[in-house]
């Protein structure tokens, strides 16, 4: 590894709800890369993700973003510092306007009028769906288009690393697809894409690297081509 | 007067008050009510004891007279209850506890202003039962123990069961045949008769009965009394009722500074003691070294068992179910799919009467069911699953599986459990992959056991057909690839009907018999996995032509 | 008539701007706030104290001083020191309770605990007894407005012009700002919210410290336009406050001057002769309205997800 890389994970250990949910994980994300993580329910994945953007605080270990420490930073501070999570669930706010909760996406750059606007237009012209439903409230879209507001959401904070969790969770196969096809969009910009994925196929096949996890520690790491025929992985992941 | 039998007496009676606020919390309503009930059984007797006995000589009150007031002021407050729990049933949480709230104070202020109470004054003179103040300890003590023993009696109840079933989830607890209404309006009667007959009992101790003794502020105090206390068991409310109520005597040596104290300690004890004094104990059971095996049925697989016509919900102007006609066989595993918001879960929120019909009928086993509760058509065998798991999460796994025999009367869980409903629930666990996972909590369980749980949860109940909404959401191949085999032995082994929403697409056309497309609320398809995968406008609709995401 | 709806409005204007600071903190925390009540009592006697420069009197004696704010500094004081008051209840009464994600019934209790003390401690320094407001400090504001046949008291006016100014103000603010948006973020979903970047624990010390300060304001308004008959007045005001937030739907702000507006009217219309029964007002409305319509008149309800 020649350059600094966007995020760098030590060595990290988390616990969660008095169990250990991760075990020792160092991984790193370079800049304008997609990596995904796959693994079993509750082997860690999404405490991983929740770790990075500061929603659990590691027991062990550190991260690095951009070489620099990120431990006294909280979720929001990270947010700053071009870190977005669209978190399991989607979890839009239901009850606000689509559009307020893209504009609410952009609150660490409020001062910057322009730019949100910007970021705004931007965010309508890769989802145009949610242009047409900028006025409703978040609650009443389907799920498909949850999740493409929970995406644009996280675009609007113009981040360097997106973190997206389970982002096919519960959605028609057609959807899932239109979804996928916008992550390789996002990624086309320049913008990297840490993907938690329970399928496991979509996700190798977008991604370039990709991490196993299992019961909270990596037990293999590589290329997502190599590991798409790996036959470990194919038995535990894919179904085959 | 001795004044440690008085603050014995004063802790015995708020320890009733705890325990008065503690029934109807069992059942999870949080009625704040017990002081306006207190305040009516002690206006009760008052009246009573004042009005109606007149003594020639004797100066004391007979105490037969006494159990007379109780009793009645408990009818009086039970039968109150009735009406008033009927209406607050639909509140929840804080909005039930502002409702009863509200209750206590126009129950005081009309106390105060109606001339039959004594307005401001209130009754004076009530006649005692006891030479001596302390004589009331044989009054309090066995009306405590006896209101103790019966409501500990009613914690490993049936009845019991069915509350702290409501008290997590009421939907679940709908579905799985407890009737929501009528076990909540029991509990808050019972919480007001007990409350009554503690205010008919003081009414004599205290001599003077006004509009003071029923005041939010003793809402509030018992509540605070069951919270600290824990608000678990009956042991806890009366514990909490019994401290609290001493604490101010005890720190009577601070004196205008007890109160004070007081308050910091309540604050203090919210903070540092969050599960109460008393917590609640996780409820283990051994696991029995065998069961009899699952008593295994066919089903014939011809006749219809169930039948929408014409079936439409629409909210407002939402359609989100159009004029669906569908019939089910007896036997079938049915598919249900279409994209997201296309109706799917309304389907199954109007065939389980959790959401009604704007038109159209529902027709079960031969029976018109359209207007019937969730829990009449759960007791007649119809069940489900719920897309977002709506388990008992703070019990463990083998009650939460046992919540499902309140389906059945006695009498039918006699014939149907010959080994009893815990043996049975033991097979159930084992079938589904839970065994070891008994005395769990459901909420601690990963995903993947959750929905095996609520499968095993509606199994236990032996529906006619169930209803299974995204089985395999959120699991990995490997336990998609099991959960496909269960479904199949739910029909072939137990002669259950299966309908099931799901997005997994290889599943739904593996298993299937036959499937029913829904888009935008009306049905576009229904057939043969083989026709409904080669159908256009299906493709269109859902599945799309790549292949890659159809075996993802 | 007329004389009716201004009595109406002015005692609304101020039942609304205290329930605002209930309603703030439901729609952020869901959960009530027990000691707004007390606070709101703080505030009151606080203003008295600074401008007639006597403190005690309860069971701490009587302490005469020459340092004599004048009103308006004295007010500004109040609702300053209420609203680090409040912040501090958040510190130590809800962020504890908040960082383990306790049940709300535990926010109930240890408000409670915390009006409790407050309530008490004033009544030791103050005791019961009824305190007026020194005329003289009021001297700008002219006793009586009359207007052809209608006769007002000029505090009356004052207080409606105040608080309707200020909750215009935090309307505006709510419904328009970023702010306002952040805060409904917040309200909605605290993960949510501190993945956009959202200062959560920040946004809800200053929502408890904005509760506080209009508890201030409302009690010293009412200690003005008539008394403080004691310390236990703050709870009987802060339960009346719970009917208000009911009334309008709970956790809405809109909803709550709007209830508040409505009890003022209402409590006003009622006969003199039915006088006893006024305080009952509030509470038969609150039922009535709960099983009317439980999620208040502007409230949304609930929807329950299968």
């Amino acid at each position: 590894m020649g350059e600094t890389p966007l995020l760098q994970l030590n060595h990290l250990s988390v616990q969660y709800g008095g169990i250990q949910a991760l075990h020792d994980v160092s991984l790193h994300v370079a800049s304008g890369e997609i990596v995904t993580l796959i693994g079993a329910n509750g082997a860690g994945k999404t405490s991983c993700l929740r770790a990075i953007s500061g929603l659990i605080a590691p027991a062990q270990g550190s991260m690095q973003w951009m070489g620099q420490d990120l431990r006294n930073r909280d979720a929001a501070q990270r947010v700053r510092l071009g870190l977005a999570h669209s978190p399991e669930g989607r979890m839009v706010l239901a009850q606000q306007s689509v559009e307020d909760n893209l504009k609410l996406g952009s609150f660490v750059h409020r001062a910057d009028k322009v730019g949100c606007q910007q970021s705004l237009d931007e965010v309508f012209q890769l989802f145009p769906r949610l242009r047409e439903r900028r006025a409703q409230s978040a609650g009443t879209l389907s799920g498909g288009e949850q999740q493409m507001l929970a995406m644009g959401r996280a675009l609007m904070a113009r981040p360097k690393l997106l973190l997206l969790d389970e982002p096919s969770l519960g959605l028609a196969p057609l959807v899932v697809a239109e979804i996928f096809d916008r992550m390789r969009g996002m990624n086309a910009q320049g913008m990297a894409l840490l993907l938690v994925e329970q399928n496991a196929q979509l996700a190798l096949r977008l991604a370039q690297r990709a991490y196993v996890l299992e019961s909270g520690r990596i037990v293999l790491e590589g290329k997502a081509q190599e590991l798409l025929h790996d036959s470990r992985v194919k038995a535990a992941y894919l179904g085959a | 007067m001795d004044l440690d039998a008085f603050i014995i007496i004063v802790m015995l009676q708020q320890a009733l008050l705890g325990i008065s606020l503690y029934v109807p919390l069992m059942s999870g309503q949080l009625s704040l009510a017990s002081p306006a009930f207190y305040a009516i059984g002690g206006y009760l007797a008052a009246l009573v004891s004042t009005k109606l006995w007149t003594s020639p000589d004797a100066s004391l009150y007979p105490w037969t007279w006494v159990l007379g007031e109780m009793l009645l002021a408990g009818l009086l407050c039970f039968i109150l209850a009735q009406g008033i729990g009927r209406m607050v049933l639909r509140l929840r949480g804080i909005y039930l506890a502002l409702a009863t709230l509200a209750l206590v104070e126009v129950v005081r202020v009309l106390c105060l202003n109606l001339e039959w109470t004594g307005g401001a004054i209130g009754i004076f003179s009530i006649p005692q039962v006891f030479e001596e103040q302390q004589g009331y300890l044989w009054l309090f003590l066995p009306l405590f123990v006896g209101v103790a023993l019966l409501v500990r009696k009613l914690e490993s109840s049936r009845i019991g069961e069915a509350f702290r079933a409501l008290r997590e989830d009421e939907f679940a607890a709908a579905a799985m045949g407890i009737d929501p209404a009528r076990y909540k309006t029991l509990a808050f009667a019972w919480g007001a008769a007990i409350a009554g007959v503690t205010g008919a009992a003081s009414a004599h101790l205290m001599n003077t009965w006004n509009a003071r003794q029923g005041t939010f502020d003793a809402s509030i105090n018992i509540l605070a009394y069951v919270v600290i206390g824990g608000p678990w068991s009956v042991w806890g409310a009366a514990l909490g009722g019994a401290i609290l109520s001493a604490l101010p005597e005890i720190l009577r040596p601070l004196q205008d500074y007890r109160l004070v104290v007081n308050g910091i300690l309540i604050v203090l004890a919210s903070l540092y003691l969050p599960r109460g004094l008393v917590p609640d104990r996780r409820r283990k059971r051994p696991r029995p070294s065998s069961w009899p095996a699952l008593r295994e049925a066919r089903a014939d697989g011809s006749a219809e068992i169930l039948q929408m016509d014409a079936l439409s919900v629409h909210f407002g102007g939402l359609k989100a179910v159009h004029a669906v006609s569908l019939g089910i066989k007896r036997g079938e595993i049915f598919g249900l799919i279409g994209p997201n918001g296309a109706g799917k879960t309304t389907v199954f929120n109007v065939l389980t009467g959790f959401v009604p019909a704007t038109a159209g009928t529902v027709r079960f086993l031969d029976h018109d069911i359209t207007h019937a509760s969730v829990h009449h058509r759960a007791r007649w065998g119809l069940m489900r699953t719920f897309q977002n798991l709506r388990l008992l999460k703070q019990q463990t796994v083998l009650e939460n599986i046992l919540s499902a025999t309140h389906r059945f009367n006695a009498e039918q869980r006699r014939t149907l459990f010959p080994a009893g409903a815990e043996a049975e629930a033991w097979a159930w666990m084992e079938f589904t992959g839970l065994l070891d996972k008994a005395d769990r909590h459901a909420g601690d369980l990963n995903y993947g056991d959750q929905r095996r749980l609520e499968m095993a949860r509606a199994l236990m109940a032996r529906p006619d057909i169930l209803l299974m909404d995204e089985p395999v959401a959120g699991m990995n191949p490997n336990e998609k690839a099991g959960m496909q085999a269960l479904i199949r032995q739910i029909r072939d082994r137990f002669g259950i009907t299966v309908i099931l929403i799901e997005h997994h697409v290889p599943l739904v056309l593996g298993i299937c018999d036959r499937i029913a497309v829904l888009n935008f609320g009306e049905l576009i398809a229904l057939g043969k996995p083989s026709e409904i995968q080669n159908n256009p406008a299906v493709r269109q609709a859902y599945l799309g032509s790549s292949e890659d995401v159809q075996h993802g | 008539m007329l004389q009716i709806l201004l009595n109406g409005l002015s005692i609304g204007s101020v039942y609304a701007l205290f329930a605002l600071g209930y309603a703030l903190v439901f729609s952020l925390l869901g959960v009530i706030n027990f000691a707004q009540g007390a606070v709101f009592a703080v505030g009151a006697y606080l203003t008295w104290s600074l401008t007639t420069g006597s403190w005690g009197g309860g069971q701490v004696p009587l302490w005469e001083t020459e340092m004599r704010l004048p009103f308006l500094a004295a007010a500004a004081v109040s609702l300053v020191v209420c609203a680090a008051l409040s912040a501090l209840i958040e510190r130590f009464a809800f962020e504890p309770l908040r960082r383990r994600k306790a049940e709300p019934l535990l926010y109930l209790v240890s408000s409670l605990g915390v009006a409790i003390v407050l309530v008490n401690a004033l009544l030791l320094m103050y005791g019961a007894e009824t305190r007026n407001f020194d005329l003289d400090t009021l001297s700008f504001i002219p006793v009586l407005v009359e207007w052809g046949d209608l006769r007002v008291r000029g505090i009356q006016l004052v207080i409606l012009v105040v608080s309707l100014l200020v909750l215009a103000a935090l309307l505006l603010l709510f419904r328009f700002s970023m702010v306002g948006k952040a805060l409904r973020a917040v309200a909605e979903n605290q993960t949510t919210a501190s993945l956009l970047g959202i200062p959560v624990h920040r946004t809800i010390v200053l929502t408890f410290a904005l509760s506080g300060a209009l508890a201030s304001l409302a009690g010293t308004l009412v200690a003005t336009g008539f008394s403080i008959p004691g310390p236990h007045f703050g709870l009987l005001f802060g339960l009346k406050g719970l009917a208000v937030i009911v009334l309008g739907g709970m956790g809405e702000i809109s909803g709550a001057v709007l209830g508040g507006l409505l009890l003022g009217l209402i409590e006003a219309a009622v006969p003199a002769e039915y006088s006893g029964y006024k305080e009952a007002v509030a509470f038969a409305l609150l039922f009535l309205v709960l099983m009317v319509r439980p999620q208040g008149l502007l409230g949304r309800r609930p929807l329950e997800k299968l």
